[in-house]
């Protein structure tokens, strides 16, 4: 057990380690130059030439980017090119936004598909199986910033019901709940079709082994066989697509916070991108890429919790 | 205890039980033979209301006098595992791979005897001991991957006794077992069914688990019951012909050493039609060796418990 969370950890800093070298060659070799997009076209060259000293542009590549990783490391991320103040800040800022608004997104997502799931399962074949199949491929097949406009057009402007958008800030804990009701069905509907199907096919699998009957034997309910009993055994595909969902949700963010104008990290992504903000895109690709690591090794952490024999063999 | 008659269990015009009856006294011990496909599985599964869905299940079976035949699910849990209870083939795939195995036994009694887990647990290992488990108190804490196959069968046991049942259904128990866990798991049924006064419903292919574990022996071919009588008379004195095939295909010790030479094992010509390609007479018509010609058209009859065209005449198999 021990060994294998060392494992895990190396692991996880070796891939958090990759993606940076991905994240900044990937910005460096982008075509543009910064000094021209902050000074604007008009710029003497005089200008440029000591602006690109003062922002470490002519240095070799490898130590920029071994002092961006050793700021980025004490949480110096350079000073935005747009915004001029510490991307840090912008990002410390609008982190809580955009978490939050992902949990619940995932929240939402497995509290409508673990029970649709297990439901359809457990009426395999008959009306209720075919209504969550038939639903999970409608909220498939939308994309999901289209709903989220629908959403707007019938809960905010016919139905006045919810705001449409901004985000009032949680001194209003009502207002910013309300707030961020539509953001949430917009990111989580769709990411829970998707895992209802996998809920309803992974419990299917599991209802098939002995131990079910055994349960039934036992004169179990269906609904405990179901719950404490297949559920827990369907978990491990289940988990698995969550991990991989949740970093879908994250990045989802981007576009509903753009689609609902939430003060959120996705929005500064399209600012910062618009912007030409190196500092800021690169500081906030790494963020996204770190949160998503995250989630990954939770869930290598979460399968030993759920299945004592992977402990055995690990 | 349990009156069974005329019980069938259709797949649609597929039979896999037909006309099932039988008696289960208090504290009896029943012994179930035939090959698979013979339909035991499924009585059995009838008796607990665990029938698969695709079946329809007709006849009458009255369970303390009540009768169960088109009971609701909810009317059949109040009698599992208070009442009947069943413990299956592969003991390692019958246990939950993610509970404690004392978890898994203490479950039935929180759930119908509302006791909580501490009390639950108690009851675990005095079931755990009753079974004969090694060191009961350290397999409370223990998954089922970390047990051997006797002891899961064991446990499975323990589990199937925790709301101490009036019959317990055991399928195929020692199939999948080594020879001699087998045994000594045949044994432990046989001694628990002694001592609890608790009926035994010993459902198996393997003659010899049967002729230790049972008093009464029902012989399945096919869906039916082709004989049925004590356990040593059928077994020594078989009367229908598919017993005297089946028990001459038994393997024997004396039959193995013939001054060198080996003896060929008799077979039963032919195999086990599809249930939905059994003949409409008896079932055991086209592998019978004594077969008459009403036998594959008509209903063999009963008399003095084998169901048998021939022995109705008067002639011996």
């Amino acid at each position: 057990m021990g060994l294998f969370l060392l494992r895990r950890t190396v692991g996880f800093i070796l891939t958090l380690l990759v993606v940076s070298v991905v994240v900044f060659a990937t910005m460096n070799i982008l075509p543009g130059d910064p000094a021209l997009t902050i000074l604007g076209l008009d710029a003497s060259e005089d200008a440029l030439a000591a602006l690109r000293d003062q922002l470490g542009l002519n240095e070799p590549v490898i130590s920029r980017y071994f002092s961006w990783v050793w700021n980025a490391l004490q949480g110096d991320f350079g000073i935005s090119h747009s915004f001029k103040v510490p991307v840090a800040g912008l990002i410390s800022e609008r982190l809580p936004m955009t978490i939050s608004l992902a949990l619940a997104g995932m929240t939402m997502t497995l509290l409508i598909a673990l029970p649709a799931g297990i439901l359809a399962a457990s009426k395999h074949r008959k009306a209720a199986d075919w209504g969550v199949m038939f639903l999970s491929q409608l909220g498939i097949a939308v994309p999901a910033f289209w709903l989220s406009m629908l959403l707007v057009l019938l809960f905010a402007v016919k139905l006045r019901w919810l705001p449409p958008g901004h985000f009032p800030g949680w001194d209003d804990p009502v207002a910013a709940i309300r707030a961020l009701i539509l953001p949430t069905v917009a990111l989580g509907l769709v990411q829970s079709a998707v895992l209802a199907r996998v809920t309803r096919s992974s419990a299917l699998e599991v209802m098939r082994l002995d131990f079910v009957r055994t349960a039934r034997a036992s004169g179990l309910s269906r609904g405990r066989v179901l719950w404490q009993h297949v559920l827990p055994n369907a978990l491990v595909p289940i988990v698995t697509i969550v991990g991989m969902q949740f970093a879908a949700v994250v990045t989802g963010t981007i576009v509903i916070e753009n689609v609902f104008s939430l003060p959120g990290l996705g929005r500064l992504v399209f600012q910062s991108i618009a912007n030409r903000d190196l500092p800021t895109v690169q500081a906030l690709v790494m963020m996204f890429a770190a949160i998503v690591v995250t989630a990954n090794f939770i869930v290598d952490l979460l399968y030993v919790a759920i299945d004592p024999r992977l402990k055995a063999r690990t | 205890m349990i009156d069974v008659s005329n019980l069938s269990v259709n797949f649609g015009p597929a039979q896999a039980v037909r006309d099932a009856s039988l008696t289960i006294a208090p504290g009896a011990r029943i012994g179930i033979v035939g090959e698979s496909g013979s339909g035991k599985s499924m009585l059995g599964l009838a008796l607990m209301g665990m029938s698969p869905d695709a079946a329809q299940v007709t006849g009458s079976l009255t369970v303390d006098g009540t009768q169960m035949a088109g009971a609701s699910e909810r009317d059949w849990r109040r009698l599992r595992a208070r009442r009947i209870a069943m413990i299956f083939q592969e003991p390692m795939a019958a246990l939950n791979p993610l509970r404690r195995v004392g978890d898994t036994v203490a479950e039935p009694l929180r759930v119908h005897e509302g006791l909580g887990r501490e009390a639950a647990l108690d009851r675990a290992l005095a079931l755990f001991k009753e079974v004969g488990l090694p060191d009961p108190a350290a397999r409370l804490r223990q998954f089922p991957h970390e047990i051997s196959g006797g002891q899961r069968q064991r446990v499975l046991i323990a589990l199937a006794l925790a709301c101490n049942p009036g019959l317990l259904i055991a399928d195929e128990p020692t199939t999948a077992l080594d020879a001699n866990v087998a045994l000594r798991i045949t044994e432990l049924l046989t001694d628990l069914s002694v001592k609890r006064q608790m009926a035994l419903m010993f459902i198996s292919h393997d003659l010899t688990a049967v002729a230790r574990a049972t008093t009464e022996i029902m012989v399945m071919y096919g869906g039916t019951v082709v004989e049925r009588g004590p356990t040593a008379e059928v077994l020594n004195a078989p009367r229908h012909p598919y017993t005297k095939g089946l028990l001459a295909a038994r393997p024997r010790p004396e039959g193995l050493r013939q001054s060198g030479t080996r003896r060929r094992l008799p077979t039963i010509p032919g195999t086990v039609p599809p249930l939905d390609k059994l003949p409409p007479g008896c079932r055991f018509a086209g592998r019978c060796p004594v077969e008459l010609p009403q036998c594959a058209t008509e209903r063999p009859p009963v008399v003095a418990n084998a169901a048998c065209h021939l022995l109705a005449q008067g002639g011996a198999a």
